[in-house]
């Protein structure tokens, strides 16, 4: 017993001793203050999604880590999509045969039951507990409301408006600017359209392929479609759901956006299946993190503006993505030292970049912002744009993967005409009302 | 009791050889099927397991509900569940596959097998040109392949055009010819019925066709009093094995739809709603039900099939 109080005072005392040598070093850090290791040989694996890039990054790390703790062995699994990555993690679960380092995105309360509460890893493994080493507010997001961690921040990320620079400056337009309202943009998306070649239209059709956009419009109007108030209620009304069908059908009817068979063309759910780098529209919405993918995949330039102004702030900097720790895990001491190692690590940072999302490590951040290229001087423009209009992120509506599939097909029925906007809108009401007593 | 003995005796070795057969039917197989039914009573999740429950028939009523006008019902629990609105429009989705693709493959499968069976050059090779679709059959290259040529941009529309049809609509992403494409991919892979229909008119003696042409018989007559009559058990052979495989289709859909049914879900075929239900919604004992009822439903056809050959299929024996 009084061993064990030894080991936890020496330990604290070192983490202590670590954090007061950390901070005036700033961003200059080597591997020799990452906590010990005092396990002995050690096997663990993680898994992600994402694109090759993300994986031979991720893979990277992998390798450094590892020649920083030649104790421990990674086996990092990419696992496609993130469709493909939580079917795969799911059946993962049920078979007892998870990997010990998991990403999750916001939907990680669905997996509470699995993770390991890290509480106890902070300032022993995991040194993220002081401001100087890690944004705190960006544990609150992953604490649930009895306190306990259950994962950590891979670092933000925003809904921004991308943009096909070379094609809106081929045709002799302004570029947009930040901060326009709704009409604005339409008004701006009239401009375009006059100017753009025959058969590209200003925007993507964004109305219900992103369920954020959506849930961001219904905020504005102050009605958000879920909150944790009371216990969870919902404040959408038919009404806003209306609007926000009506907006689209005049944009499809203007020829603002493409017709429905070019739009269902495309998933929209990265740069591979895209509107925008195809080359049939100029304005798509886009996660921040993603854009410098896009970017990749197209010799156009691309840039970014903020989504419209109006009505209530609503704009949430959310969180792109965490880590999680299988609670099964044989050696979570090695798991934490891992994440550990990919949010605060300097040279991991310099590897990752801002592929996560903007990391949430003051020193990972003041260390790649020398290496930062348009893309992320773009990211954080963004940011500064939005300050005074950003709001704590929401809760996702409950059975948020049934929600974006329902949505997508109520969406194709107003695009096909086989469906009203009142009645479109009837349904979408009718959705969420189920969705939360589901 | 000795007549075990003997049984067991006389066949132990044939049985040893069996066991690593028989125990992985058992346990990869026939295991997991009764599960699966036990299942299809309950609301099992596989992230949840533990809150598990018994829901009776429940499963059987969100599926047919719809049927009768049913949009929720209270299950055995006291839960009250919504009916599935999307169950018939699968089931449609996959009759409407089945029985229009299956004629048109076989049909097609028979005409070129016949025009193989010809004396002309170079035949391998056309033969094999042929079977290549079926080698490349249900793999996602094709699938995506396919995307490609059939949407809106795409090369079948962009051939259209030099010919003069402009204003043509993507046919994948249309929801009223999505179907028809995904029919086309699954007609062109017609190889392995070719194949079969090939070695069953081989089989097949000249002397028949000699002894009609000596009697005045046509090519036309020649085919249905000669041809048919003694494929037909080839044909019903392949009959089976379309109908089987045609309910099952699953990648095709899966890849072309992007995971899901297609625009307005056109092209929901019943596995991919089964997948979409048991993997994306978590609903592992509704999409077992449904599981349980393909089964039934394939079962029933191929019954009919077979108890409708004895109409129409000739083995030549005792007629």
């Amino acid at each position: 017993m009084m061993r064990k109080i030894n080991t936890i005072a020496l330990t604290a005392l070192l983490a202590l001793m670590m954090i007061i040598y950390a901070v005036p070093a700033g961003a200059q850090t080597d591997s020799e203050e990452l906590p010990e290791y005092t396990g002995g040989p050690a096997e663990i694996r993680m898994s992600w999604w994402g694109n090759d890039d993300r994986a031979e990054r991720t893979l990277a790390v992998i390798e450094l880590f590892e020649a920083a703790y030649p104790d421990i062995t990674v086996i990092g699994e990419p696992n496609g999509g993130a469709g493909d990555h939580f079917q795969i993690l799911d059946t993962q679960l049920a078979a007892d045969n998870a990997p010990d380092v998991i990403q999750f995105g916001g939907n990680w309360p669905d997996y509470v039951q699995y993770l390991e509460p890290l509480n106890d890893y902070l300032g022993e493994q995991l040194m993220i507990d002081t401001p100087e080493t890690f944004d705190q507010a960006a544990l609150t997001p992953a604490t649930d409301l009895d306190g306990n961690l259950y994962a950590v921040s891979l670092g933000t990320n925003t809904l921004v408006l991308v943009y096909n620079k070379t094609m809106i400056e081929a045709a002799g337009v302004d570029l947009p600017e930040d901060n326009m309202t709704w009409e604005e943009l339409i008004e701006y998306g009239r401009t375009l359209k006059e100017a753009l070649p025959e058969g590209v239209a200003p925007f993507v059709d964004n109305s219900m392929n992103q369920a954020n956009y959506l849930s961001y419009f219904y905020t504005q109007q102050g009605e958000p479609i879920w909150t944790l108030d009371d216990g969870g209620t919902s404040y959408a009304t038919v009404e806003t759901a209306e609007a926000w069908l009506q907006m689209w059908a005049d944009m499809r009817e203007e020829g603002l956006i493409p017709d429905a068979d070019t739009t269902y063309t495309y998933t929209e759910d990265g740069p591979d299946s895209s509107a925008l780098i195809a080359g049939d529209a100029a304005i798509n919405l886009v996660w921040s993190n993603q854009v410098a993918a896009y970017q990749a995949a197209t010799t156009d330039e691309l840039s970014m503006t903020t989504l419209p102004s109006g009505g209530e702030p609503a704009y949430a900097i959310q969180m792109s993505q965490y880590l999680g720790i299988n609670n099964n895990s044989a050696n979570k001491e090695a798991a934490a030292l891992f994440v550990n190692f990919f949010v605060t690590s300097p040279e991991a940072g310099a590897i990752l970049e801002t592929n996560r999302g903007v990391p949430s490590s003051p020193v990972v951040r003041q260390s790649i912002s020398e290496q930062a290229t348009d893309i992320d001087a773009a990211v954080y423009h963004i940011y500064d744009a939005v300050a005074d209009r950003t709001v704590p992120q929401g809760p996702n509506l409950p059975n948020d993967q049934e929600f974006v599939n329902e949505l997508e097909l109520i969406g194709q029925q107003v695009a096909y005409g086989q469906s009203s906007v009142e009645q479109a809108a009837a349904d979408l009401q009718a959705l969420i009302e189920r969705l939360i007593v589901k | 009791m000795s007549g075990i003995v003997t049984f067991f005796r006389r066949n132990a070795v044939a049985y040893m050889f069996l066991t690593p057969w028989l125990l992985g039917f058992i346990i990869l197989t026939l295991y997991p099927m009764i599960y699966s039914l036990g299942l299809s009573f309950t609301d099992y999740d596989f992230t949840q397991p533990d809150a598990t429950q018994f829901i009776g028939l429940g499963n059987y009523v969100k599926m047919f509900g719809s049927a009768f006008g049913l949009s929720e019902f209270t299950a055995s629990t006291g839960e009250v569940i919504r009916v599935d609105p999307y169950y018939m429009k699968s089931l449609s989705v996959t009759f409407t596959y089945v029985f229009v693709s299956v004629p048109l493959k076989m049909i097609f499968a028979l005409a070129v097998a016949m025009l193989m069976n010809q004396k002309l050059r170079g035949v391998p090779f056309y033969r094999a040109v042929y079977y290549i679709p079926t080698l490349l059959g249900g793999s996602i290259a094709i699938a995506v392949l396919w995307r490609k040529l059939f949407e809106k941009d795409g090369l079948v529309n962009g051939f259209l055009a030099v010919l003069g049809f402009v204003d043509l609509p993507g046919w994948i992403t249309n929801p009223n010819y999505a179907l028809g494409t995904l029919i086309l991919l699954t007609v062109w892979q017609f190889g392995s019925s070719m194949i079969i229909f090939l070695a069953g008119l081989k089989q097949i003696p000249q002397e028949y066709y000699d002894a009609a042409s000596v009697d005045g018989a046509n090519k036309v007559r020649q085919f249905f009093a000669i041809t048919i009559p003694l494929l037909s058990p080839v044909i019903l052979f392949n009959l089976i094995i379309q109908i089987i495989s045609a309910f099952q289709a699953f990648t095709q859909a899966y890849i072309i739809g992007g995971g899901k049914g297609g625009v307005l879900n056109s092209t929901l075929f019943y596995t991919l709603h089964m997948y979409i239900q048991g993997w994306t919604y978590h609903e592992m004992g509704y999409a077992s039900a449904m599981a349980w009822v393909l089964l039934l439903i394939i079962g029933g056809f191929t019954l009919l099939v077979f108890r409708s050959s004895s109409w129409w299929v000739s083995y030549g024996v005792g007629e």
